[in-house]
């Protein structure tokens, strides 16, 4: 079921109404069922496997946490299950047509097999949830959750089941196990965050996607329409995915629950390094936390250093999808991080030979980064990826320029709303300590009436799921 | 404070929607369907056309009829005369438009009208009618056509789709189908916007010429189907009133409307269903569900005297003859006519 239908709107409508007339108990168990029907709506058996990473990781965090002497055992059996899964769903495939071109290149004519597997939306954020309570829990960060009903609750919550925030549960599961109370002001902010994120979809997203899709179906793109198909698709990326969170946070609130923030404004960094602090914060604090610092870190020898923030941003393009364009992108921005670390070294020096280094400059340099990347992430087609970096700017036709630059301006135009919110949200921000005032609510209100008013007259007619849906 | 932040909440809840709304409403563009109940200028070119054609048969289709065949060479073959009334992006709604305000009204009578179809179109009504598939129904419309309007709109406001009407009643404020489309209107000047603003010193009539050629089906990827969302039948479409079963009821879609005009004008009809993309094996797999729409569709069309065919289980229509997505590729052109007029030529009158 996605955001943007009369159906989840009748659902959570039906939700929300029932919801608030139970006791806690009964709302993490309604919640449930209502998370596993949300799950299950267009294909059953995925609910299967939410059940089955359900058990496992309760049992599994009890365990550890009732035989300190075998806890290691048990987390590496957990995390076997977890990742197997999720290899055998998602990565079978990729790994096997792979060794399969090994072999054929060593002259054996073998033909992989191809299995056709439909991948369970969300399977990899569910797992990667689950996956940190258990090792929090291993850890001793957080006790191992002794109700059932409650963990269950936790790891199938529907607003961010498909496309996350990746919660924690030292932030999310205590949630669940608290009485939640109705707090007006609070579902006020929800009903924003849905007004908005729809706004981000239907308008921004939908709309720039027509540009972004008709620039990359071109068989031979010349080299401004494939950088204004990937500009397009930036805008794209950033107001599909970001919606799914706001839209996420804004249901949860109505529910008396607070989700993470998942993004800030990440084309406003200004290094690679800024860009994932405020791209996808869940996931980058994921890799960080369970992935990179158990690696060793920020400590040590630079070589180490290198080599823990490569194996990090390759694992973190592979969670994106099996195919190779994500893995290059996710090197793509190991190796950006790496080279701009060491800049950032020589930059004193370099500051008090020329003066300074103007943020405007870093800021267009991080732009241009990230954005070569989203040509690695848009092209899933390995060769034309290649010919798409050899397009040269010099043989090509004024004509294609004019269309490069139309494109591009049209994702601006349609990008507007993100860039005014970037430049107006410090300043809404500090709005929010008193938002019961009336004339935050009166700003709040005429706010949201021009997003829905945008939402209906810009909609475009054709849409798609949120993009993240595939990861 | 609690309160105040009570009431606060009830005034967002009421209020948004309602100045969405109004704003909305107020925004959006109107037409005055008294000044367009008239033959429009497109109207009339396919009126002349058709008559200064005089075919034997016409056939009805969309991009599927385009890059299969050309009227030129299946007139050569045939020894007759074929017109096509071809649109890419086209649906059931523009060809009843096409059947009833062209073929019927120019009092051309031809031989047979063939339609070209995939799967459930022909009782789709609401596939392809908004945003830039309303060029095709405006292009063949006289006036606000009832019927049109009726199946266009969704069912009676249930309390499933009550919000879906309300958009509509509340778009198409005039007669639902012939008002301005409010978000192509936008589009539009967003777009003429974007292109104002880079110009470059090139108009803008001359730019869109150039982009309509830029990005013409021979332009393309040859992989781009992988890409194109995978028309699935067990995706839930409810919403966009893909039919699941065959259903015949007028209040349903535009065929039996079709089938009745072609009945009282006297105009023999000929469905063609063709085959969707097959896999590396030749053949295109069907759900059960779609097996049994078809053979339910076929048992009515030949009750109903029409000529039913189906070349979704012809193997000698192989994966090699397709280009991107269920289109034929120029190469392929020229066996698939031939084809076609082997297949057909028994049947037609």
């Amino acid at each position: 079921m996605i955001f943007h239908s009369i159906d989840f709107l009748v659902f959570f409508v039906g939700v929300f109404s029932v919801y608030w007339m139970l006791t806690r108990k009964l709302q993490n168990a309604f919640l449930i069922a209502a998370s596993y029907f949300f799950y299950g709506y267009v294909t059953h058996w995925w609910v299967i496997l939410l059940v089955i990473t359900t058990f496992l990781d309760y049992f599994a965090a009890r365990a550890i946490e009732d035989h300190p002497t075998r806890k290691k055992w048990f987390l590496g059996l957990i995390l076997t299950a977890n990742f197997g899964l999720l290899a055998s769903l998602k990565y079978c495939n990729f790994f096997v047509e792979n060794i399969g071109s090994l072999i054929h290149i060593t002259g054996i004519d073998w033909t992989s097999p191809h299995w056709q597997i439909l991948l369970p939306v969300g399977i990899s954020f569910y797992t990667f949830q689950s996956c940190s309570y258990v090792v929090d829990v291993y850890r001793g960060q957080i006790k191992a959750c002794r109700k059932l009903l409650d963990y269950a609750s936790y790891l199938c919550f529907f607003p961010q089941l498909v496309a996350g925030p990746i919660e924690r549960a030292g932030h999310m599961l205590v949630q669940f196990e608290k009485q939640r109370h109705f707090d007006w002001v609070e579902a006020r902010n929800g009903l924003f965050l849905i007004i908005w994120g729809l706004c981000k979809k239907r308008v921004i997203a939908d709309n720039v996607a027509i540009y972004c899709n008709k620039a990359f179906a071109l068989s031979n793109p010349s080299f401004p329409l494939i950088w204004s198909g990937t500009l397009c698709f930036c805008v794209q990326i950033y107001a599909d995915f970001s919606a799914y969170t706001d839209i996420a946070r804004g249901v949860a609130k109505l529910l008396g629950f607070d989700l993470m923030l998942n993004f800030n404004h990440p084309y406003a960094a200004t290094s690679p390094a800024d860009f994932w602090h405020r791209w996808h914060i869940s996931l980058s604090r994921w890799f960080r936390d369970y992935v990179f610092i158990p690696l060793g870190g920020s400590r040590g020898a630079e070589s180490k250093i290198v080599r823990n923030l490569m194996i990090t941003f390759l694992l973190s393009g592979l969670w994106h999808g099996a195919s190779w364009n994500f893995i290059l992108w996710g090197t793509w921005h190991g190796i950006a991080l790496v080279i701009w670390r060491w800049i950032d070294r020589a930059a004193p020096r370099w500051e008090r030979a020329t003066g300074f280094i103007p943020v405007a400059f870093k800021w267009l340099l991080t732009f241009i980064i990230v954005n070569i990347g989203w040509l690695m992430f848009r092209e899933q087609n390995t060769a034309r990826l290649w010919q798409h970096f050899q397009q040269s700017p010099w043989k090509t036709s004024a004509d294609d320029w004019r269309i490069g630059g139309f494109f591009a301006m049209a994702a601006i135009l349609f990008g507007m709303p993100l860039i005014v919110h970037a430049l107006l949200e410090k300043r809404i921000k500090t709005w929010l300590p008193q938002s019961a005032t009336w004339p935050v609510w009166v700003g709040q209100t005429v706010v949201a009436i021009l997003l829905l008013a945008l939402t209906l007259i810009a909609s475009n007619n054709i849409t798609s799921d949120f993009i993240y849906f595939q990861f | 404070m609690r309160v105040r932040s009570f009431w606060q909440l009830i005034g967002f809840f009421i209020l948004v929607p309602l100045g969405g709304l109004a704003m909305f409403r107020a925004f959006a563009d109107r037409r005055d369907l008294a000044a367009e109940n008239v033959v429009s200028e497109k109207l009339a070119e396919h009126l002349a056309d058709l008559k200064s054609a005089h075919p034997d048969y016409i056939v009805i289709g969309d991009s599927m009829l385009t890059t299969r065949m050309e009227p030129a060479p299946i007139s050569q073959l045939s020894g007759r005369r074929f017109f096509f009334y071809a649109r890419g992006g086209a649906s059931s709604a523009a060809w009843y438009l096409y059947f009833k305000n062209v073929i019927v009204r120019s009092r051309v009578k031809p031989r047979a009208v063939i339609f070209f179809f995939r799967n459930q179109y022909l009782t789709w009504p609401r596939f392809r009618v908004d945003g830039l598939y309303q060029a095709n129904l405006d292009r063949v419309r006289l006036g606000e056509d009832k019927l049109v309007a009726k199946l266009l709109l969704p069912d009676p406001p249930k309390l499933w789709n009550a919000i879906s009407w309300t958009r509509r009643w509340l778009v198409e404020p005039n007669g639902l189908l012939y008002s301005k489309n409010a978000s192509a209107q936008f589009h539009t000047r967003l777009e003429n916007l974007a292109l104002d603003l880079t110009a470059f010193g090139q108009k803008k009539d001359d730019r869109r010429t150039f982009m309509a050629s830029r990005f013409n089906l021979a332009s393309l990827r040859s992989d781009l189907a992988a890409e194109l969302p995978v028309e699935d039948s067990s995706i839930d479409d409810s919403e966009n009133g893909r039919p699941r079963i065959f259903d015949p009821s007028p209040k349903k879609s535009f065929l039996p409307h079709i089938v009745d005009l072609a009945e009282k004008n006297g105009i023999p009809l000929i469905f063609f269903r063709v085959k969707c993309r097959p896999g590396p094996d030749n053949i295109t797999p069907q759900s059960a569900e779609m097996t049994t729409y078809i053979a339910r569709l076929r048992v009515w069309l030949e009750s109903r005297h029409c000529v039913f065919f189906d070349e979704t289980n012809d193997p000698s229509i192989t994966l090699s003859m397709y280009q991107d997505g269920d289109h034929i590729s120029d190469a392929a052109k020229p066996g698939w006519t031939h084809y076609f007029w082997q297949r057909v030529k028994p049947f037609l009158p």
